[in-house]
């Protein structure tokens, strides 16, 4: 951090972790199956997530209080295989939700849900309102 | 403000090879339509598991790897399609710091060498001037300028990772992917 103020920096940060991407963020991009299911500033991110798997991803994070009880939403499955991707989206594939069906053959491609914060409008996985 | 780092529906299919004459049967989809934008001095962070693509993208954006299709665009220069000789130029201003530190560093080279050795292919300065730059670079990431003089398997994980990032900032690029740099342990 100290340095890109001294260098003038810009960093594309790599990391599968959420805790610490949100310090040193100023906008975060979710991941999945080779594609960017998620894309905002990083405190619309934490603050109002609208991706089933952002939100799984931000039920992770370990929190720093031994008594705290945590419900964390744990994923079933695995990644599927890139080699033979399923159709429409692939997240709810895995969570094998009862709407996934709807989103073979639509268009994935990110919508602004709000100033900066893109998302995949797939019906399964995304909270759209 | 201003892109510095515009990827555009960007794919990185691998061939998946199979049968007695290992043809092609089929390509491993490890990216597949992704768009992005970093803009000058700004950080942005790329999550996801194990797999996903995420460190392939950033090789493919630092044109370590050849995109199968889509478009790169670094600086107001469309770098997609271009052959190691006119990557070299660019080379000074995008710099990576990898996931394992241990595997990115030359052992047979001492840390000075290590260090310098952007600044000799870029031919930046005389040998003088490039080792006061490494002892500076040292002092900037926290390590004694003796410890140029050691290899990196004689540090710690955390030791060796500043050593790749005084590497990373040996240039002084505009822009670093980082993969994974927390990950450094040992």
């Amino acid at each position: 951090m100290e340095l890109q103020e001294d260098f003038g920096l810009a960093y594309l940060f790599i990391a599968h972790d959420l805790a610490v991407v949100k310090h040193v963020s100023d906008r975060v991009a979710i991941m999945y199956l080779g594609k960017i299911v998620e894309m905002a500033d990083a405190d619309s991110i934490y603050e109002n997530p609208r991706h089933a798997y952002t939100k799984a991803l931000i039920s992770a994070i370990p929190v720093a209080d031994p008594t705290a009880k945590v419900e964390r939403e744990l994923l079933e499955g695995d990644v599927p295989s890139p080699i033979d991707p399923p159709e429409g989206c692939a997240f709810g594939h895995r969570m094998s939700h009862p709407r996934w069906p709807e989103s073979v053959g639509m268009d994935l491609s990110l919508k602004e849900v709000a100033p900066g914060h893109w998302v995949q409008p797939c019906p399964c996985c995304t909270d759209l309102s | 403000m201003k892109p510095l780092l515009t990827v555009e529906n960007l794919k990185m299919h691998f061939p998946v090879k199979g049968g007695v004459f290992l043809r092609p049967v089929g390509a491993c989809k490890a990216v597949d339509g992704v768009s992005l934008t970093v803009a000058e001095g700004e950080t942005v962070g790329l999550v996801g598991e194990s797999g996903c693509g995420k460190s392939t993208l950033a090789k493919a954006a630092a044109r370590l790897l050849k995109p199968t299709d889509g478009r790169i665009v670094f600086d107001g220069h469309d770098i997609t399609h271009l052959g190691m000789g006119a990557l070299k130029p660019l080379r000074r201003e995008l710099q990576m710091i990898f996931q394992d530190p241990a595997e990115s560093l030359n052992p047979r080279h001492s840390v000075r060498d290590i260090i310098e050795e952007p600044l000799v292919i870029q031919k930046v300065g005389t040998r003088a001037e490039r080792r006061k730059r490494v002892a500076e670079l040292l002092e900037r990431v926290g390590l004694s300028e003796s410890a140029g003089s050691r290899f990196s398997f004689e540090f710690s994980g955390g030791q060796r990772q500043r050593i790749g990032i005084a590497r990373a900032l040996a240039l002084n690029p505009k822009l670093i992917l980082c993969d994974e740099p927390f990950r450094a342990r040992c």
